[in-house]
């Protein structure tokens, strides 16, 4: 059972994290339950978490201890990584007893802070970016701000870009959320090696990622993601899912179809099309090899447009 | 675009250098600790070392050839009898001199070794990986090492074959940014001493053109005469080497021990035929057939020394190879003055013509052993212009 926005579900978090105040709730975001916080002046209250402003608040429910490590891992490095363009991780806490009744809880439940940024997801901003010369902008920061995190030693993959997951603030920068399923390169990962595909969002998934081939995702993986995220924006339709109705068809189309590229549709430069060709190449090695390159070609286009 | 060739070094490596010094030959070497204790390439002069790169040769790693004992940082050596699990703990040891050593010494780039595995394994990669990828890149990390970084690939016939497998390697060596380039060597366990299968061939340079249309560098170690071949591809590096082991990989030299006492027949270098003869055949050729050895023999000091003996040679006599250098590095720097197009047209006139001498020689008739023969000749054509049509339009 998934767990859902309830009112027991608030109930524990006022109980768990003393002066929590909801907002609200924004989009769904996978298994996850999300809401929109802040903290209140109290007894009870730590005074830095009233400092820290409105807050994202996640909590999920049933992962296992392992996983939760994993994820804490990660937490921290992404910490470290002191980047711009990702909101600041403020907390995060793996409750297994109720704090109000003190009965350990069926699940464990692990709740995450962070930073909310004043911004809009990309997804509600579509409009603002139809033409190549915004869409270049747009990918090149991306680019820049991802950079840090495959760069990481060891290089760290983010795996769920899409446009929900991109914010746009009111100056136009763009900031990097959901970094739940970030995954070192080269780890082993927590998904079942069985499993058909792993942590993603099918619509902007590689081929490794579809076929959960785990030794093949790397930063070329967020690249393709990032491929499909700007076709889609000048094409105004995903290349995979149109006419899908489940996902296993997106999935295998995402492995196997060749969508018509940006210049065949007559909708940016052929040199910009050729770009974003090559990050959607369905087999990593084709992609981009390194950002510096990625980087230079969007530079060079920059100049010509 | 210029043509690296470096000298492979083995047995001897001191021929390897005195052509690199005294004859202007190559472009550097490829030491070869199976071949030379770390005491004699440390003392080679740096005008040496900064033309050079250092092989460290992790193939087999439980090797017990005796110059790989000098090195601190062998598997064998570093781990006291090297067991896989146990040298998990010694890996990071082993990059660190490794790295060391190699940056001390002042070398052209930095290579990362790798394992040789006979087999496809499926977790090919995944045994790079622990066994010395990451240490490696870990150490150069650490220690900021700027210049090039090279990977050792060594892949078998069936790996470069195999499509599949063969972009799952790519899609591993890809996965790295922080490598200039790779240090490939392709296994191909023939009975004959130039390649004649094309369909390999063509196979070997696809793999070679992947590699450097994603932006790496690479050289060809351990490459045979069909390194000449492999210049059509723009930015891939070829070798040289005296020994045929030098010039065909095989993980055999690091467990034979009496190579030196079981030598093959002395060869020369026939430039014409993109061959070696038989040292007696060559002679037959130059004594009857006047006209024709004119026409593919490149005449070297080296070469007529060896030619005007009393006595064959042994195998182990450097003014055959010395010979084979000078004769090898004129034909890539002619190569090297062209551009890809340019390049075909050359090495496709070489190859129609030495078709041809090799029928006249036959119908002379001398009938050249099955390695001196001219059986290469067609399957190379068919790989060049498979390349042609395939990559240059």
């Amino acid at each position: 059972m998934p767990l859902k926005d309830t009112e027991a579900l608030r109930g524990f978090l006022t109980q768990a994290l003393p002066g929590l105040a909801i907002d609200g709730v924004p989009a769904p975001s996978g298994q996850r339950v999300v809401y929109f916080c802040h903290f209140s002046q109290g007894p009870e209250t730590d005074p830095e978490w009233v400092g820290w402003g409105p807050v994202v608040l996640k909590v999920s429910e049933g992962i296992s201890a392992q996983a939760i490590a994993y994820i804490q891992r990660e937490i921290r490095i992404l910490g470290e990584l002191k980047a711009p363009g990702y909101p600041a991780l403020l907390y995060n806490e793996v409750f297994s007893v109720d704090p109000d009744t003190e009965v350990p809880l069926p699940y464990r439940r692990f709740i995450t802070l962070e930073e909310r940024i004043d911004a809009q997801p990309l997804s509600n901003l579509r409009a603002q970016f139809a033409n190549e010369a915004d869409v270049l902008r747009l990918l090149t920061d991306l680019v820049r701000v991802l950079q840090p995190l495959w760069g990481w030693k060891p290089p760290l993959v983010h795996r769920d870009l899409k446009p929900e997951n991109i914010l746009i603030t009111p100056q136009g920068e763009v900031v990097v959320i959901d970094l739940g399923i970030v995954r070192e390169q080269g780890a082993a990962g927590e998904t079942q090696t069985f499993a058909d595909f792993g942590p993603c969002t099918p619509h902007y998934a590689s081929p490794e990622q579809a076929t959960n081939d785990k030794r093949n995702i790397t930063f070329k993986s967020d690249l393709f993601s990032l491929g499909v995220l700007c076709y889609e924006l000048l094409a105004g339709s995903n290349p995979f899912a149109e006419g899908c109705k489940l996902i296993d068809e997106v999935l295998a189309r995402v492995v196997k179809h060749a969508p018509l590229s940006l210049e065949e549709l007559g909708l940016c430069s052929s040199e910009f099309s050729r770009v974003i060709e090559r990050m959607m190449e369905k087999e990593p090695y084709k992609r981009y090899r390194r950002i510096e390159d990625l980087i230079a070609d969007l530079e060079g286009l920059a100049g010509g447009v | 675009m210029a043509i690296k060739l470096f000298h492979q070094c083995g047995h001897n490596a001191v021929w390897n250098r005195e052509s690199f010094v005294d004859d202007d030959c190559g472009d550097g070497l490829i030491l070869s600790p199976v071949h030379q204790n770390k005491n004699s390439i440390e003392s080679l002069p740096d005008e040496v070392k900064v033309s050079s790169f250092f092989d460290p040769q992790f193939y087999l790693p439980n090797s017990q050839k005796p110059k790989l004992a000098t090195y601190d940082f062998f598997p064998e050596v570093i781990s006291d009898g090297f067991a896989t699990a146990d040298f998990a703990l010694r890996a990071l040891d082993a990059a660190r001199k490794c790295v060391d050593f190699q940056a001390e010494n002042d070398f052209c780039r930095m290579v990362i070794p790798a394992r040789h595995f006979a087999d496809m394994l499926p977790d090919y990669t995944d045994r790079q990986d622990a066994y010395a990828v990451h240490p490696f890149l870990q150490v150069i990390d650490e220690r900021q090492y700027e210049g090039d970084v090279f990977l050792t690939v060594p892949m078998t016939r069936a790996m470069v074959t195999h499509e599949g497998y063969r972009s799952g390697l790519l899609n591993w060596i890809t996965s790295y940014p922080e490598l200039s380039g790779v240090y490939l060597l392709v296994e191909d366990n023939r009975t004959t001493k130039q390649i004649q299968d094309a369909d390999f061939l063509m196979a070997y340079m696809k793999t070679v053109r992947e590699l450097v249309d994603v932006g790496l560098k690479v050289t060809v170690g351990h490459a045979n005469t069909e390194g000449l071949l492999l210049t059509l591809i723009e930015g891939c590096e070829i070798t040289f080497g005296a020994y045929e082991n030098t010039r065909i990989f095989s993980i055999d030299k690091f467990v034979v021990t009496d190579e030196e006492r079981r030598g093959p027949k002395a060869r020369l270098y026939i430039a014409g035929l993109l061959n070696w003869l038989q040292y007696s055949q060559a002679k037959q050729v130059q004594a009857e057939m006047s006209e024709l050895w004119g026409a593919v023999y490149n005449p070297t000091t080296y070469g007529d020394g060896a030619l005007a003996a009393a006595r064959e040679p042994h195998f182990g006599n450097p003014s055959l190879y010395k010979h084979f250098f000078l004769n090898y590095e004129e034909q890539v720097r002619a190569l090297e003055s062209l551009d890809a197009n340019g390049r075909w047209e050359l090495l496709r006139g070489w190859l129609l013509s030495a078709r041809d001498l090799y029928d006249e020689i036959s119908g002379f008739p001398i009938d050249l052993d099955k390695h001196g023969a001219g059986d290469h000749i067609q399957p190379w054509l068919d790989a060049v212009n498979w390349y042609k049509r395939t990559y240059l339009g």
